[in-house]
C-alpha cells in the first residue's frame, strides 16, 4: 500500500530555527519584550508536532533556550522550560493534533501558548512577588493565531514530496 | 510482541526521565537567577558584547535606514506629484473658465458701449441654439420679456452685423445669419461708395458682393457697411472687408469675397434694432 510520507531534512529544520532564534533573541523593532512574538517557539513546536521522527532533541532545546534568556537577559531558564513543555505537550498530543480540522488546531495552538504563558508566569511568581502579566499571556495567544503562516513558511517546498 | 512493548515502555520512561530531568533543571537555573543572582555577572558580559556587536553593526545599520528613507521619501514625492498634477488640472480648468469669463465680459463691454453710442432703440439678445444643418445659417435667440423685436429686425453684434429676424415668438427670435445662402444685404464700400448687395456663401466665414463689374474700383481690405437703402435697415452697420478680387473670367463681373466683420459662431450675445431707422447709427472704428 502505498503511504504518504513526509521528507523533512535536518537542514530544513536547523535552517529554520536558527531563524527562529534570531528572532527570538534579538526580538522585533518596535514590540516590546512582553508582547514581541516568540517565534523559535512557534518553529519548535511547529516540528515537534510534524517532524515525527526528526522532532528537535530534548536537549537541544533545552540549550536553545538558554541561550535565548542570556540573550534577552531575563530569567535564565524560563525559555528552556517553555521549550522543554511545548516539546512534551507535542510528544503527547502531536497524533491527536495532526487528525484534528484547522480551527481545532489553531484553537490548540492558542490556548496552548496562553496556558504556557500563564504556567512560566507562575513559576516566576513563585521565586519572585511579581504578578503575572496579562498582557503577555494574551500577546502569547494572538501570536498563536499566526499558526497558519508559520504553517504555510515551513511546510512549503518539502512536505509531501514524494510517496513510497 | 512482549519484547516490542517492553522496548516502547523504555523509550517512554527514557523520555519522562529526561523531561523531569530538564524540567528541574530549568527550575533550578530559574532559581539560582532570580533568587542568588548567579548568573549576573555572566548576563554583563553578555550585554557588553551584545553592545559591541551592535556597535560594529551600526554603519551599515545607517545605511539600511537611508536605503529605507530613500524609498520611502521617493514614494511620497511619487504622490505628491500626482496630487499636484490633478491640482494643476482643476486649476487649468478654472483658468479656462475664468478667460471664457473674461472674454465675454469684453464682448459685453463693446456691446454697451455700442447701446450708449447709438441713437437707435436696442434691446439685448442671447443665442440659445444654433442650427445643426451645415446648409441653414440660422441661431434662436432669447430676448427680454416685453421688448419689441420682431420679424424683419436686424441683429447686431460688437463689430457689424450678424443677421436678420425671420420671427419672434414669446420671447424667443429666430434668426437668419447673414453667411445663410439665402441671406442678402444692401451695402457700400466705406472707400468709394459704391453699392453693391452681399449674400451669404453658407459658411461663417465667407461672403460675396455680387454683381460688381470688372472696371469698379475695390480692393483687398476694402470695409463695406450697410447701405441703409430699401429702408429694411440703417445706415453704417459694418458687414465685412473685402479679402479676394478674382476678375472676370466667362462673364463681365468680378468674384468678391468678404469676410464678416460680426464674430457670428463665436459671440453669445447681440444687440436687436427694433427703433425707427436712421443715419447715424454706426461710426465705423476705421
Amino acid at each position: 500500500m502505498a503511504v504518504l510520507l513526509q521528507k523533512v531534512s535536518n537542514k530544513t529544520i536547523a535552517w529554520s530555527i536558527a531563524v527562529g532564534l534570531l528572532f527570538s533573541a534579538v526580538g522585533l523593532t518596535g514590540l516590546s519584550r512582553p508582547i514581541a512574538p516568540d517565534v523559535l517557539a512557534l518553529v519548535i513546536f511547529y516540528w515537534a508536532l510534524i517532524g515525527g521522527d526528526v522532532k528537535p532533541k530534548m536537549s537541544i532545546v533545552f540549550l536553545l533556550g538558554l541561550i535565548v534568556d542570556f540573550a534577552e537577559g531575563g530569567a535564565i531558564g524560563i525559555h528552556s522550560l517553555k521549550y522543554v513543555l511545548l516539546l512534551a505537550v507535542a510528544v503527547q498530543l502531536g497524533n491527536r493534533f495532526q487528525m484534528s480540522n484547522r480551527l481545532q488546531k489553531i484553537a490548540f495552538i492558542v490556548m496552548t501558548f496562553a496556558a504556557l504563558e500563564a504556567i512560566l508566569g507562575g513559576v516566576v511568581l513563585m521565586f519572585i512577588k511579581t504578578p503575572i502579566d496579562i498582557k503577555s499571556v494574551i500577546a502569547a495567544a494572538m501570536w498563536g493565531l499566526t499558526w497558519p503562516i508559520v504553517e504555510a513558511v515551513l511546510a512549503k517546498n518539502y512536505s509531501r514530496i514524494g510517496f513510497k | 510482541m512482549p519484547i516490542a512493548t517492553d522496548n516502547v515502555k523504555r523509550s517512554e520512561m527514557q523520555f519522562y526521565a529526561k523531561l523531569f530531568l530538564c524540567l528541574g533543571l530549568a527550575c533550578c537555573l530559574i532559581f539560582f537567577d532570580l533568587k542568588k543572582q548567579s548568573f549576573s555577572s555572566i548576563k554583563q558580559e553578555i550585554s557588553h558584547f551584545e553592545y559591541l556587536v551592535f556597535d560594529t553593526l551600526l554603519p551599515s545599520k545607517d545605511w539600511v535606514e537611508q536605503f529605507s528613507s530613500y524609498f520611502y521619501s521617493k514614494g511620497k514625492l511619487t504622490q505628491e506629484n500626482k496630487t499636484l498634477r490633478q491640482d494643476q488640472l482643476l486649476k487649468d480648468a478654472r483658468l479656462q473658465t475664468l478667460a471664457s469669463v473674461e472674454r465675454r465680459i469684453e464682448e459685453l463691454q463693446e456691446l454697451l458701449g455700442l447701446y450708449r453710442r447709438g441713437a437707435f432703440s436696442m434691446h439685448a439678445v442671447t443665442v440659445i441654439t444654433v442650427s445643426d444643418s451645415p446648409y441653414d445659417q440660422t441661431i434662436k435667440v432669447r430676448f427680454e420679456d416685453g421688448a419689441p423685436v420682431k420679424a424683419g429686425d436686424y441683429i447686431i453684434g460688437a463689430r457689424g452685423l450678424v443677421g436678420q429676424a425671420l420671427s419672434a415668438e414669446g420671447v424667443v427670435a429666430a434668426i437668419r445669419l447673414i453667411s445663410d445662402r439665402r441671406a442678402s444685404v444692401h451695402v457700400q464700400v466705406l472707400r468709394t461708395g459704391f453699392r453693391g448687395v452681399v449674400f451669404g456663401r453658407g459658411g461663417h466665414r465667407s461672403l460675396e458682393l455680387k454683381f460688381v463689374p470688372e472696371e469698379t474700383d475695390i480692393e483687398v481690405g476694402d470695409i463695406l457697411v450697410t447701405s441703409g437703402l430699401g429702408g429694411r435697415h440703417p445706415y453704417g452697420i459694418p458687414v465685412g472687408t473685402v479679402v479676394s478680387i478674382d476678375g472676370a473670367g466667362a462673364s463681365s463681373f468680378s468674384t468678391i469675397l468678404l469676410k464678416p466683420l460680426a464674430n457670428l459662431n463665436a459671440n453669445e450675445d447681440f444687440l436687436a434694432l427694433t427703433g425707427a431707422l436712421g443715419n447715424d447709427l454706426f461710426v465705423p472704428d476705421n
